[in-house]
């Protein structure tokens, strides 16, 4: 019975055993058991006799002339030799473990660097202007607001949108950082704007209070940070 | 010596040499025409997925990794394309006819001619009426030097699959010849 179960496991691994691609042991240990089992000596034999057999089979060979212009017409086609020093520098980094992920860490980095030396930081003379108007009139609002006077706070006027880096007027990254927050502060006014005399709530008019005064006051602290 | 070869063939080939593609194909030419005539059943289809093959190794041979054996990435990209090329016209496998394989055949001795052309024509029948994965795993182990792990990365099977595939595709050649009494 024991046995049995042997030869099962040597017909299963019979493939790997002629291809010889188990272990030292597993070769040793089959061997044995071959030489001392007929079954799957017979086994052995009858599957080796028949791949020999097909081996024997002379193989079909495509007439030179076809294949000539096969090889022609290969060679005609475009390689895209583009990546080819990206190949060659991939083929250099062998000793790198983890070569792949090492090309997109630097990849990365080199996008990144790339985009600060195109990068043209000048706009923020665009901003400037804008943005003086609008403390001005930040300030304005905030005292209306300590004061809770609502009329007055909806009778501060600011100045339009200001176009940041999405509409590519403003190139520079502190000038759209500034920008952005001026657009903040104009949302921030619009809403209580929108508030009518009768929805003007004491509870929810302060809540805009609160967040057009956090508006002003990060616009303030990102003008203090950008130099114009 | 002749990995040795192959290495330099390889590198001429990437730097577009066309002569030093055709000595490298010229090494697996008939292992590799053999297995795809087996594999589409037919000489045409096997002339288009060869010619298919050989584009896409040109095309490819920048990406091909020293580390791998030559053979075995040839291979592989033949047997994707020729499995696309019979998804594609739903060619299922017909008997090879042995007038075709004599003109092609390179066995000089005539007597092994003789025998090889009517165990060719037996085989061939068997091989090409074995179920489609059996017949994948055979063909691969046979002609293109695979290790089974290798074909059952490229067949995307487990290796204890692929082993039964190969297991009973013997059993099933066995049998058929002993019907036929050719062995």
């Amino acid at each position: 019975m024991q046995s049995n179960l042997i030869c099962e496991e040597f017909s299963r691994n019979i493939w790997q055993y002629i291809d010889r691609s188990l272990t030292e042991d597993e070769m040793s240990y089959w061997r044995r058991h071959v030489n001392e089992c007929p079954l799957c000596s017979a086994r052995l034999g009858e599957a080796s006799q028949l791949i020999s057999l097909y081996e024997s089979i002379p193989l079909i060979d495509i007439e030179e002339d076809k294949f000539n212009v096969m090889i022609e017409n290969a060679v005609r086609t475009d390689r895209k030799r583009g990546f080819h020093f990206l190949h060659h520098a991939i083929a250099a980094a062998d000793f790198l473990p983890m070569k792949r992920f090492a090309f997109g860490g630097a990849a990365f980095v080199m996008t990144i660097m790339l985009i600060f030396l195109l990068h043209k930081p000048a706009n923020i003379t665009l901003v400037a202007p804008e943005a003086r108007k609008v403390t001005l009139a930040a300030d304005t609002a905030k005292s209306n607001i300590d004061l809770q006077d609502k009329a007055q706070v909806a009778e501060v006027r600011l100045p339009g949108r200001v176009q940041t880096l999405k509409r590519n007027r403003v190139n520079d990254w502190r000038a759209d950082k500034v920008a952005y927050r001026i657009n903040q502060v104009g949302r921030s006014l619009a809403r209580i704007k929108m508030m009518d005399e009768a929805h003007r709530e004491p509870d929810k008019w302060a809540l805009h209070a609160i967040a057009l005064k956090r508006q002003i006051m990060l616009l303030e602290r990102e003008m203090n940070s950008s130099p114009m | 010596m002749e990995n040795k070869l192959e290495h330099q063939l390889i590198e001429r080939c990437r730097k577009g040499e066309s002569q030093a593609f055709s000595q490298l194909i010229k090494l697996y030419r008939r292992q590799l025409y053999s297995y795809l005539w087996r594999l589409c059943g037919s000489r045409g289809l096997a002339d288009d997925v060869f010619q298919d093959t050989l584009i896409k190794v040109w095309k490819g041979i920048d990406r091909y990794d020293h580390k791998d054996k030559f053979s075995s990435w040839l291979f592989s990209i033949a047997h994707n394309v020729a499995i696309d090329a019979l998804r594609k016209y739903k060619v299922r496998s017909n008997i090879i006819h042995t007038d075709e394989i004599h003109l092609y055949g390179t066995d000089s001795n005539p007597c092994s001619e003789l025998i090889g052309a009517e165990l060719q024509e037996i085989m061939g029948e068997i091989v090409n009426n074995l179920p489609e994965k059996q017949k994948q795993v055979f063909l691969l182990r046979e002609h293109g030097d695979m290790t089974f792990k290798e074909i059952a990365e490229l067949i995307n099977e487990p290796l204890n699959t692929v082993l039964g595939h190969m297991h009973y595709a013997v059993e099933k050649i066995k049998r058929a010849l002993r019907k036929k009494d050719a062995i």
